[in-house]
């Protein structure tokens, strides 16, 4: 883990002292998020919407290594607050570095960037507190001046203080923008997920699981599986691991408030099916406020 | 004795062009809607007289500021030496693949420039390749007598009287039939001692540049 983050380490002290200070543009964003079924529950009856708010920002310097060739390396701060359940309540500080090639000069050549990121999250809940690593590559083209696409591929690794917290993903996605306007932009997206997801269960529910009251395969599968005992949503709730398979999809408009600022509404659902076929349904708005320096 | 000739019959010649610049040609530029259409621009290539002389080596300076270049468009002699100053924050890439003037800058930082000399004449469109709403034109003709238009559509070109191939380009100017981009509209006018005028419409593009606004990550979950 720690021999990972060492290539973005090196990477952002190759970059940082010829670097001016002026040349480090901070983007801030706010948000404001409603999430059904944030606790990620199975069972609808239980399951716990929140209110969520997150501010972050962000500063990053880029360098050309040849002609249609880009390196940048950012650093991401970010607080999350849910006021309702505040054991997720976190610091997020991540450092990333990417490695971009344009085929071609304009705004309508292709890019193809591949990418790498080392995340320290710092819970309230403290188990749930660790290390992401992540890296992604990711093919971007512009078809018109208005309409963009883009496809990708992630894969994540996350340690976490307990075990039902780590996790293992692989994810691929597509996504698209267009500028209705230079004022007004739709954008759309799809994913896949596939690995390991966190959920959470209300006491009662889980031990029904594990003595068999939603079958035997459910049964097997439940007990051996990481689970531990956090209350996050409540007294006796559990957070437990699965191998799931996520289907995702969100969409977006986002009014310029100007040149640097942008006010982004965006509905997002997350429908996941675990390896017994248990299935979590969440979904998200939010309304962000973002802002480049 | 030649090298002596050549400058003093540039130089006589100049003097002469400029003291026969008595007529002007104006024109009223108009958009589809019959909105006045600033920034267009206009220029007379001389039909019968002889090609006028070569402009002097001048300068021109196109900045990077702002994340925008400054100004939107610049009309040049042939043989200019534009300068390219980055006076913003940040580092900043310059290039351009019209036919006019092709080349590559790589990125260069806050405080440095580089320049380039344009030869032919055409329509030179600048770029960033990492901030793609950053764009910006070149108008490099090879006549003395050119102009732009103001924002009420105006411009006024003064010349010698005699007939001319009068050029109206805009960034914007697209072909009506096929809505793509155009080369400069063409047409034949003579300028006598009263001048002459006109008014233009100009087929154009809706005005839409690359957004600029940050934009959205991706999922969340």
């Amino acid at each position: 883990m720690r021999t990972a983050a060492l290539p973005l380490l090196a990477a952002a002290a190759f970059l940082a002292p010829a670097t001016p200070a002026s040349e480090w543009p901070l983007q801030l964003s706010a948000r404001a998020a409603w999430a059904e079924n944030h606790s990620r529950t199975s069972d609808p009856n239980t399951a716990k919407d929140a209110a969520a708010h997150e501010v972050a920002a962000s500063t990053g310097v880029t360098r050309q290594l040849a002609s249609g060739w880009l390196a940048s390396a950012d650093g991401v701060v970010a607080r999350e607050q849910v006021p309702k359940f505040d054991a997720l309540d976190a610091w997020r500080f991540a450092l990333q570095g990417d490695l971009r090639r344009k085929f071609g000069l304009g705004p309508l050549a292709p890019t193809l960037q591949v990418g790498a990121s080392v995340q320290r999250s710092k819970f309230e809940e403290d188990g749930r507190s660790g290390t992401q690593l992540q890296a992604g590559v990711r093919l971007g083209k512009r078809l018109t001046p208005s309409w963009r696409a883009a496809a990708g591929g992630e894969w994540t690794r996350y340690y976490a203080r307990h075990a039902p917290f780590d996790l293992h993903q692989q994810r691929v996605y597509v996504e698209t923008a267009w500028d209705l306007t230079e004022r007004w932009q739709l954008s759309a997206g799809a994913a896949r997920i596939e690995g390991e997801i966190t959920a959470n269960a209300a006491g009662p529910v889980y031990m029904a699981a594990l003595a068999g009251g939603f079958g035997p395969a459910i049964q097997s599968y439940y007990r051996s599986i990481p689970w531990h005992v956090t209350g996050t949503f409540g007294p006796g709730w559990i957070a437990y691991r699965v191998d799931a398979e996520a289907d995702l999809w969100w969409a977006g408009i986002s009014p310029a408030l100007g040149e640097r600022t942008s006010l982004p509404l965006r509905y997002e659902r997350a429908d996941v099916v675990n390896r017994v076929g248990v299935r979590y349904v969440s979904e998200f708005w939010s309304l962000a406020l973002m802002h480049r320096f | 004795m030649r090298r002596l000739l050549l400058p003093t019959f540039a130089f006589l010649s100049l003097a002469a062009a400029a003291q026969a610049a008595d007529a002007s040609a104006r024109v009223t530029l108009k958009g589809p809607k019959g909105e006045p259409v600033a920034d267009a621009v206009v220029s007379l290539i001389p039909l019968d007289q002889p090609a006028p002389p070569a402009a002097p080596a001048g300068r021109a300076e196109v900045a990077q500021e702002d994340e925008q270049y400054q100004p939107y468009l610049t009309i040049v002699r042939t043989g200019t030496t534009v300068e390219f100053p980055n006076r913003d924050r940040i580092q900043h890439h310059l290039y351009s693949v019209s036919d006019a003037k092709k080349f590559e800058k790589p990125l260069y930082a806050p405080g440095a420039h580089e320049s380039v000399t344009f030869d032919r004449p055409g329509v030179v469109t600048l770029g960033c390749n990492i901030h793609d709403w950053m764009v910006a034109y070149i108008v490099v003709v090879e006549t003395p007598w050119f102009g732009r238009s103001g924002a009420d559509g105006a411009a006024a070109v003064s010349a010698p009287a005699g007939r001319y191939r009068i050029e109206v380009w805009h960034p914007r100017l697209i072909d009506a039939k096929t809505r793509r981009p155009a080369p400069p509209l063409q047409r034949e006018v003579t300028l006598g001692a009263d001048g002459w005028s006109e008014e233009i419409a100009l087929p154009l593009a809706p005005d839409r540049r690359i957004r600029r606004a940050p934009a959205d990550k991706s999922s969340r979950y």
